[in-house]
């Protein structure tokens, strides 16, 4: 298995995704 | 008719019908017509911004050149993915912020005003370079839609399938303005993942599984290097422009205006995520239809295949009736953005140029401006269909052979262009309108320079990189050489959340 074809195929997104998850939960909120 | 085209005129049909009922409200004013009144909701700002900038580039380039190259095309993928995930969780609350304060209806509406623009210089050379590339990136979708219905119907003519889309995008932008090109994008969201998550399952499911299909694509040779070879096109450049590819997200109006059109700046957050997961999809969608064509079909028999790799799927793999819904998924990718742009060159028009320049400011009637709107979006149409129509001839083999290189030079432009005084405007005291000037000329030269004096092809570094340093480099120079806006302080504190939620509805 071509382990460079995996990070860019998988890893990757899994992680932008897992940024994006951890930006809506704990990403600075404004003052209500 | 045939299933297909069966499939094609509801669509289309569709898309007219959400133009006629968003015209209700969209004459009302400006603000209404350009920016949906700054009451546009998370989920439709996150689809909306995402698909306005994934165009005919993603689901023909991206399908297209992975067929071709293979899994070395996924890095143009994750920096621009990673640099909208940044513009929504932090550089579109401070926009949203501050247009809402000061009654920005466009980008270069916020320029003008960030920069302290009293003698509309900077509008009118912000406009100059909205127009240029703006009417060339309208032309490259044009010019997408022709191939896909000349390939699917089998016209011949190189005109009708051009005046068929730009007739459809343009019936519905000129009718409903902003709010249809939105509510459309969100419809066309859904048409683009239908088409990426489906056609690669089932490609794959065809090619005999998914492990069947892996090995099938390990013995696959493609040149230079297998299809697995990550190190694009030989050599570093190809990652680092590659990712590169992400710096030019900030620059491009027709993504940037939709922060500015949420409803509250702190919902960017959920808009984050939404539109974060559907970039993913969309991104590496794209590249596994790429690879399952590549399991199923060898590139040097379908003529044409940088172009045509995800048309000569969906009807070789589906009756007529789905590819026909296939084929709208790829109509959605170019008419989600042909309209916004068509959008942001008309409020250039109207907004910056006619109002801001010479106007001298001053209000037009709503009936009036509004009108300035709907037929400058029609001229701009018709302008990029002639474009496209004499380009389509002259272009072939040339540097703009594939879509692919048609938007990339656009994307770029406005990139390296834009986006270092956009970012530089929200974070940075001490930028000055001198050191934005700069940077909107230098990066707009650098990028078409890069290109004509084939350092590009030599190189294979793609035009944003060189571009947007050297933009970045004399935005910065410049404005330390001198006086920073008096205003700066005043403006940057506009940036900031406030003690009220952002409730921030702002005029216009």
């Amino acid at each position: 298995m071509d382990i460079g074809a995996v990070v860019i195929l998988f890893v990757v997104p899994a992680a932008i995704v897992a940024a994006a998850v951890i930006g809506f939960f704990f990403g600075r909120r404004d003052r209500s | 008719m045939n299933g297909t085209l069966w499939a094609l005129v509801l669509y289309l049909a569709g898309m007219v019908a959400i133009g006629l009922w968003a015209a209700r409200r969209s004459g009302r004013n400006l603000g209404e017509f350009y920016l949906g009144g700054r009451r546009m909701r998370d989920f439709v700002v996150a689809l909306s911004a995402v698909v306005s900038g994934r165009s005919a580039w993603l689901m023909m380039g991206v399908v297209g050149l992975t067929f071709v190259y293979g899994v070395r095309i996924a890095w143009f993928i994750p920096g621009y993915v990673t640099m909208e995930l940044f513009m929504f969780l932090y550089a579109g609350r401070r926009l949203r912020r501050f247009t809402g304060r000061y009654g920005n209806v466009t980008f270069i509406d916020y320029l003008a005003t960030r920069f302290g623009d009293r003698r509309g210089v900077l509008r009118v050379v912000a406009v100059v370079i909205v127009i240029i590339f703006f009417t060339a990136y309208v032309g490259a979708q044009l010019k997408a839609g022709q191939i896909m219905f000349n390939d699917l119907l089998g016209w011949e003519s190189v005109l009708k399938g051009i005046v068929l889309v730009a007739a459809v995008v343009g019936a519905y932008t000129i009718l409903g303005g902003f709010r249809a090109v939105s509510l459309t994008d969100v419809v066309q969201a859904l048409f683009m993942i239908l088409g990426l998550v489906v056609l690669p399952i089932v490609g794959f499911a065809v090619a005999g599984g998914p492990v069947t299909a892996w090995s099938t694509l390990q013995e696959a040779v493609s040149a230079p290097g297998s299809v697995f070879e990550l190190i694009g096109f030989g050599s570093l450049a190809g990652v680092v422009s590659g990712l590169g590819i992400g710096l030019a997200s900030p620059g491009n109006p027709h993504i940037v205006v939709r922060y500015m059109s949420i409803d509250r700046p702190e919902r960017l957050r959920m808009a984050a995520l939404v539109g974060t997961v559907w970039n993913v999809l969309l991104g590496w969608g794209a590249v596994f239809t790429g690879l399952a064509a590549r399991a199923l079909y060898d590139p040097a028999v379908i003529g044409d295949a940088q172009n045509r790799a995800f048309l000569h799927m969906s009807t070789e793999l589906f009756p007529p009736f789905a590819a026909g819904l296939l084929m709208a998924a790829l109509l959605a990718a170019i008419m989600s953005t042909a309209d916004s742009q068509l959008l942001v060159i008309s409020s250039s028009i109207t907004r910056d140029l006619r109002q801001g320049v010479f106007g001298r400011g001053r209000a037009m009637r709503d009936t009036v401006a509004v009108t300035w709107g709907r037929v400058s979006v029609g001229a701009v149409v018709v302008a990029a269909a002639l474009l496209s129509w004499v380009s389509a001839g002259a272009a072939k083999g040339g540097v703009f052979s594939t879509v692919f290189s048609y938007v990339l030079l656009a994307w770029s432009g406005l990139g390296a262009s834009f986006g270092p005084p956009l970012l530089a405007s929200l974070y940075w005291r001490r930028v000055t309108w001198g050191g934005a000037l700069a940077s909107l000329i230098s990066g707009t030269a650098g990028c078409i320079l890069w290109v004509a004096s084939g350092l590009k092809a030599r190189t294979d570094i793609n035009e944003i990189l060189p571009a947007f340093a050297l933009s970045t480099l004399l935005l910065v120079v410049v404005s330390l050489l001198t006086r920073p806006p008096a205003e700066a302080d005043e403006f940057l504190g506009a940036m900031a959340p406030t003690g009220q939620g952002d409730r921030t509805s702002g005029g216009a």
